[in-house]
């Protein structure tokens, strides 16, 4: 690559970091004056915040811990929303896969391993068919694919709950009214350092992230979803088959998500356990993560550490400083705005502060 | 199994209750849409009203007028505020819709830690909810009555929303041409119709139906405030808006047919078909009449064809 | 003298769309403005009817001068326009349409029955029949166009003005439609016709206005002309490039038979279109655009699927097959538009550079892409084909039209298909890069290469063209083969006049 090409990639490097970087900044600004209306110190918060979930050892293992899903999730945004088909289905993939690791796991006889490794086969391929049945109903009656996802994610969390509440309910919980399902003993994904929480389940994310983005970006097929979430018509002059893209990207995207649910499942709870996937929001996050990258592969992991670690943040300062963790929603909520509007950037600061005026 | 009238009644009412703000927030998201904007955040509004009217009803102490019009603007104010984002500054309506939802859930809880030294349940003796409205036909018909107890006007402006949405879409001129627009965007812009004003006032004033609906949540059966207490109720309006073909009066009828499945759910508790699966039928209603729509209208459109190949057979 | 439009100019960048145009119209006339694509006759209009401002000129309604700033002060002032695009609302009926924005309304409701008996009132003044509660999805095109000469008149218009209206129309419904017109003049409204369907001016306009590259070439009347007159006088002087060197052909590499493709309203788009491509020659279709170039081809490469007739590419059957299907039998295809099917405006040059060969064994082994390969084919052709671009890694859209264009075309042609379909293959580029264009696509014609040109600039067909097919109203009209090209057949034939043979 000679000179003048390295200056224009990272000048395009540059460009697409741009927007995601001042919505980051202007979303601590927003926080920053919330938490100054409340009377505390807005410096000492943000900088507890990011220091809570960047800086100290064990925040950075929490932050990967959490990132762990956010990453499945947001790689599962990123190649749908990519290629141009924006499901919101993760949530419910995540959630049967989920449940399907919880029961396998539990219930298999064998070798440990053999039992991690068919618990995420299981979850990958639950996750693909519900996916791939979402994508059906879409293509074949000219339903609004956004519409049929957000269904199947209620149909989904409301199965799970049925299923985890009568069927396979942990026979030795403590409480009686916990919905969950039986402990796993064994068929689990140990911690990589036994003092950390960050599990197995963060590298096989960073494989997911590398497999993820070697296939958008060095493969055919990749080349054929991109151009067609790029301009549809092009992909069609070209001979892309949008059916058969939109088939395969949902798949291998409810795979992933599946994935993302089976991990979480096997690497930190070791049980399904009602609302493990719905409450933390999980797949929201993801989708953002993949917006502030613009549907790439290694974005949407930085992206989805930083959300995991500004959750995390908030947590921590919330015990150490009494502000909400809630204020992590807030900022994270400003960035997404930002993000998805496309306007200059002066314009957009005016705005936000008027939001938070008007709010109080 | 025998059912006394009092624990039918009791079925009844709570299914009129709980149909409300579904009703609200679907005839909220059903206007817009019928001038093409997708709203998707009828749940943060809802939250956000909920959240505020109980603000105001404490600091005002028992202030129940204070309470609803704090509730209702903040919802307007929020609704005005994504218009801004989705018209003026073309953003992404699902992305902003759903990004409202969530940091409404975050700024209730904030908000609430920092009034209320809680994030759970606030609940406190000078709160004071909506009067229950006794209907006027009680003394002479008690047991008719017995079906419409424990409701307060907004449950009964419901009803009465949704027929004058109807009227206002379908009979006056200003409602036509919000129908135009979101029929044929270009066509009405070019006839002379500012079509922007139009849809940034629909989604404002949309936050009025989604406020009230809030303010029945938080001030309506009972009087508190829980995080999350809209718990995807928004989401079920969206899913009535769809059921009901953007239409108020399709809306009505698909509120309460979600707000019956509930009620029929809860009754079949006991039985075989457990709560989890009859919350259910809302959303797989909801796809099944997608489908069936799609196939209908594709029929009917084979006709047509079939029709007017014929007729050129007949030349 | 009902309006006067006097000395308009209007240019766009470098283009200049009017140059200096006058023209006048009286009460109760039809005035046709006839002329190619680009010959600057819908500007005019566009700035009439508000849609667009002049640079310079005026406008005088009777005597007075006016500014037309928008559609509603045209509107206002009595001029009415009926596009080519119509601006309808399907799903609510006819009554609904023609009222929009003046409805009949008491305190805001609105008064369903005297809007139904306005519209009635309104049909039998202008004995223009439609059906009131009848939803406009559900009528034929001929009749919502009719609803659209019902608004204008609706609102008073004194002067109508209509683009291209028999593009949509099948023939019984032109016939209805110039008797409509001619009623209407009869009853005083003036009418402005915008055409390059001589035949139709023949039969309804009183006076003719002819123009070229935004100038008025030439004013008749009626009478006083002839379709002959009025072609040559559109195309002017064009000289065929008779001295060119006949290349020897061989093989069969397009076989289009029969071709028909209809379309809802019962218009026939393309009517039994049958034509062909050898290796070595170059064959053109000329025509104006709009008379079914765009779905012939779009069926040819396979965008299009739903059409009868039988289509062969290098002796594989591509009817109704994929376009994988289609370009994997040995077409590639310059599109007609560079942004909306050529190029992805976000991705950068490698990437829209890449589109088609994605699975060639030069650029993927197995599925896997050579980035590095990839880059560097794109440099290279950058290179050669001299594109004004800072690199490989820049984003399309930054590139200028005509630097797109050639990305598109080098492309297209690098690929070395026995065929390529080059459509408007030089539309808004500048004159080096349309030579440039031009001899890339002669010199894989020397290379036994085959190439099907649609283009509506005259010119170029008739400079790279071994032979001319004429296109009008969806069906070949004749075949010229170079040595032997009239021009002012070709001239006639576009505009839709008969050739005695």
């Amino acid at each position: 690559m000679n000179k003048k090409s390295l200056l224009q990639y990272l000048t395009k490097l540059w460009l697409s970091i741009r927007i995601p970087l001042i919505a980051i900044a202007v979303g601590f600004l927003v926080g920053g004056v919330i938490i100054t209306i409340t009377g505390k110190n807005p410096l000492t918060t943000i900088s507890g915040m990011i220091r809570g979930g960047f800086l100290t050892d064990k925040a950075i293992a929490s932050t990967l811990n959490r990132s762990t899903p956010i990453i499945f999730a947001g790689l599962a945004a990123a190649l749908a929303w990519g290629s141009g088909y924006p499901s919101l289905g993760a949530q419910g993939q995540m959630i049967i896969g989920a449940l399907t690791a919880a029961i396998i796991a539990a219930t298999f006889p064998g070798p440990a391993w053999l039992g991690v490794l068919l618990a995420i086969l299981g979850a990958m391929i639950v996750g693909m068919l519900y996916s791939l049945l979402g994508a059906f109903i879409t293509a074949n009656f000219h339903a609004y694919l956004l519409i049929v996802t957000l269904m199947m994610n209620y149909i989904a969390d409301y199965s799970a709950k049925y299923l985890t509440t009568y069927i396979f309910r942990d026979p030795n919980a403590a409480d009686n009214l916990a919905v969950q399902t039986a402990k796993i003993e064994n068929a689990i994904l140990p911690r990589i350092l036994s003092n950390y929480v960050v599990h197995y389940g963060f590298v096989i994310a960073v494989i997911a992230v590398i497999a993820v983005n070697f296939m958008m970006k060095h493969t055919s097929f990749g080349y054929k979803a991109r151009m067609n979430g790029l301009n549809p018509s092009f992909a069609e002059y070209g001979g892309v088959e949008s059916k058969m893209t939109m088939y395969k990207m949902l798949m291998i995207s409810g795979a992933l998500a599946g994935l993302g649910g089976a991990v979480e499942v096997l690497g930190s709870k070791f049980r399904y356990i009602d609302a493990m996937i719905t409450s933390p929001g999980f797949s929201w996050s993801g989708v953002v993560a993949s917006i502030m990258s613009n549907y790439s592969a290694v974005g949407t992991f930085v992206s989805s550490i930083f959300l995991a670690g500004i959750a995390i943040g908030g947590s921590s300062i919330e015990v150490s400083m009494g502000v909400a963790s809630e204020i992590t929603t807030i900022i994270e909520g400003v960035i997404t705005m930002l993000i998805t509007a496309q306007f200059l950037i002066q314009h957009s600061k005016k705005k936000r502060l008027r939001k938070v005026v008007d709010q109080k | 199994m025998t059912i006394s009238w009092e624990y039918f009644s009791a079925l009844v009412s709570s299914t009129f209750r709980m149909c409300t703000p579904i009703l609200l927030c679907g005839l909220a998201s059903a206007v817009c849409a019928k001038a093409k904007i997708f709203n998707i955040a009828m749940e943060g509004c809802m939250l956000l009203s909920a959240f505020f009217g109980i603000v105001a009803n404490y600091y005002s102490g028992g202030n129940v007028f204070l309470s609803v019009c704090a509730g209702v603007i903040s919802s307007v104010l929020t609704s005005a505020l994504l218009a801004v984002f989705i018209i003026k500054l073309k953003a992404s309506p699902v992305i902003a819709g759903m990004a409202v939802n969530t940091t409404a859930g975050g700024i209730t809880v904030f908000l609430m830690y920092i009034f209320f030294g809680t994030k759970g349940l606030f609940q406190d003796p000078s709160l004071k909810g909506l009067t229950k409205i006794t209907p006027f036909f009680a003394s002479t018909f008690p047991k008719m009555a017995q079906l419409f107890s424990g409701l307060t006007w907004i449950d009964y402006f419901s009803w009465i929303a949704a027929v004058c949405i109807y009227i206002f879409l379908y009979k006056t001129v200003a409602g036509f041409h919000l129908r135009a627009v979101g029929i044929n965007l270009e066509a009405a812009r070019s006839l002379g119709t500012d079509v922007e004003k139009y849809q940034f006032i629909t989604l404002t004033l949309s936050g009025i139906l989604c406020g009230l609906a809030g303010i029945t949540l938080s001030m309506g059966s009972v009087t508190l405030f829980i995080q999350n207490i809209s718990s995807g109720k928004g989401y079920i309006a969206l899913t009535a808006a769809q059921l009901g073909g953007y239409h108020p009066l399709g809306v009505l009828a698909a509120s309460l047919f979600f707000g019956v499945c509930q009620a029929i759910g809860n009754f079949l508790q006991n039985t075989s078909i457990k709560t989890q699966l009859s919350a259910m039928i809302p959303y797989i209603a909801t796809l099944i009449a997608m489908i069936l729509s799609y196939i209908v209208a594709k029929r009917q459109s084979e006709k047509k064809i079939q029709r007017s190949l014929q007729k050129e057979k007949i030349q | 003298m009902l309006l006067e439009m006097k000395h308009i100019v209007k240019t766009y960048g470098r283009v200049v769309a009017n140059n200096d145009v006058s023209l006048s119209l009286n009460e109760g006339e039809i005035l046709a403005i006839v002329g190619e694509n680009g010959a600057g006759k819908t500007t005019i209009m566009k700035i009439l009817y508000g849609l667009e401002i002049a640079d310079s000129g005026e406008i005088l309604l009777r005597g007075k001068p006016v500014t037309i700033d928008n559609p509603r002060t045209a509107m206002r002032l009595g001029i009415g326009m009926v596009q080519q695009h119509f601006m309808l609302f399907n799903s609510l009926n006819v009554t609904e349409n023609i009222v929009y924005n003046h409805e009949i309304a008491k305190n805001g409701f609105l008064d369903p029955v005297k809007n139904r008996d306005a519209v009635s009132k309104l049909c039998k003044e202008y004995s223009l029949q439609v059906e009131p509660d009848k939803k406009i999805q559900d009528c034929p095109v001929g009749i919502q166009q009719r609803v659209e000469i019902l608004k204008t008149l609706y609102q008073n218009a004194n002067i109508i003005i209509f683009d291209e209206p028999s593009a949509v129309l099948t023939p019984p419904e032109v016939d209805e439609l110039l008797e409509t017109m001619k009623y209407l003049a009869a009853g005083g409204k003036s009418i402005i016709l915008i055409t390059h369907k001589l035949n139709e001016v023949m039969t309804a306009a009183d006076r003719v206005v002819v123009m070229r590259n935004g100038s008025i070439v030439g004013e008749k009347k009626k009478e006083n002309t002839s379709i002959e007159e009025l072609s040559y006088m559109m195309i002017g002087r064009q000289i065929a490039n008779n001295a060119f060197v006949i290349h020897p052909t061989g093989r069969r590499l397009l076989n289009v038979e029969h071709l028909v493709m209809g379309s809802i309203s019962g218009k026939k788009i393309l009517n039994d279109v049958s034509l062909h491509v050898d290796s070595g020659e170059i064959v053109g279709i000329a025509g104006v655009s709009g008379n079914g170039q765009s779905e012939l081809i779009r069926c040819i490469t396979g965008l299009q699927k739903e059409y009868e007739g039988r289509i062969t590419i290098c002796d594989k059957d591509t009817t109704n097959k994929s376009v994988m299907a289609v370009r994997k039998a040995g077409m590639s295809h310059i599109p007609e538009d560079r942004y909306y099917w050529g190029s992805a405006r976000e991705a950068d040059l490698a990437d829209n550079y890449l589109m088609g060969d994605e699975n060639s064994p030069a650029c993927s082994k197995r599925g896997v892409l050579n980035l590095k390969k990839i880059r560097q084919k794109t440099e290279d052709i950058i290179q050669e084909y001299a594109i004004k671009a800072d690199s490989s890694y820049q984003k399309i859209k930054e590139l200028s039209g005509g630097n797109a264009q050639k990305l598109i075309t080098a492309r297209e042609i690098e690929r070395d298909t026995p065929l390529t379909i080059a459509c408007e293959p030089t539309r808004g580029v500048d004159i080096g890069a349309m030579e440039f264009i031009h001899n890339r696509l002669i010199e894989k014609r020397q290379d036994n290469g085959g190439i099907l040109l649609v283009s509506s600039e005259l010119s170029e067909i008739l400079k790279l063209s071994d032979r001319i097919y004429v296109i009008y109203e969806g069906q070949l009209s004749y075949e010229f083969k170079r040595g032997n090209v009239d021009e002012h057949k070709l001239g006639l034939l576009m505009m839709g006049g008969k050739v005695n043979e």
